[in-house]
């Protein structure tokens, strides 16, 4: 089932959520997720900005900055959400073969 | 041999893979290289590329069950077969002296447990009614040779 994560903004709710179409934008316009680590302060906009997409295409970029501009905790909790949310549409893609169960203990 | 026919080697994406694999590449060359497979396998270029991307695992699993279910038909068909071929065994032998062919099944073979129980109610009901007229048919022979030894 689809990850999404809204966020409510000036009376309106907004549905962040990543399709391959967005992906596949984002990198024509120079994003790579291996940059998130390395180049982060042009590349995390980047991210956020991309998850508006495919819900709120024709949202302007003055809006989704001031979203991003305002988010609490500085957005680091909602970034690596987002992070996640992008390499799922790599991930679900691919169908695990081994056996071996894991668990994370947070 | 002839363990992949139907199933595993139909699907490209194996778990081998590793996620560094990637890293060289962009994800759009990845959706793009695996994009055919999923065509294949029934998902439209919208679902692929605009709708939730938790499709393509649904599509995939899908795609395993009806490999089972092909491979599960094979099998039957192949075994329906395999019968047919010994009940007319008889005949295609010239010098055989039973020379009836066996008789092809009045109906599939059951699929389900309960469908299973069915057919076994079904026969017992059968070897029943045909014990009861028997038993009838006696009585009445005895009933009739009885009142012809009276009258």
């Amino acid at each position: 089932m689809a990850k999404q994560i809204t966020i409510p903004y000036e009376d309106k709710e907004y549905t962040l959520e990543y399709n391959r179409k967005a992906i596949q934008r984002m990198e024509r316009s120079g994003f790579r997720i291996g940059d998130l680590q390395d180049k982060p302060g042009t590349s995390i906009p980047q991210l956020f900005q991309g998850a508006f997409y495919m819900h709120h295409r024709s949202l302007k970029t003055e809006v989704i900055d001031d979203i991003y501009a305002n988010l609490e905790d500085d957005g680091d909790e909602l970034m690596e959400a987002l992070g996640e949310m992008y390499q799922d549409a790599l991930l679900t893609m691919i169908r695990p073969s081994g056996n071996i169960k894991w668990e994370k203990n947070w | 041999m002839g363990e992949e026919l139907v199933s595993e080697s139909q699907l490209p994406l194996e778990a081998s893979l590793e996620i560094d694999k990637f890293a060289s590449y962009t994800y759009t060359e990845q959706f793009e290289q695996h994009l055919p497979f999923f065509l294949a396998i029934g998902m439209t270029l919208e679902q692929f590329w605009e709708d939730d991307v938790f499709l393509c695992k649904y599509y995939q699993e899908a795609e395993e069950i009806r490999q089972d279910n092909l491979n599960q038909q094979l099998w039957l068909q192949g075994l329906y077969i395999y019968e047919a071929l010994l009940d007319v065994a008889p005949v295609l032998r010239p010098m055989s002296k039973n020379a009836k062919p066996g008789e092809y099944p009045k109906e599939p073979y059951p699929r389900t447990e309960e469908e299973i129980q069915e057919r076994k109610a079904k026969a017992e009901k059968e070897k029943y009614n045909k014990m009861k007229e028997k038993m009838q048919a006696l009585y009445h022979a005895d009933k009739a040779r009885k009142e012809g030894d009276n009258g």
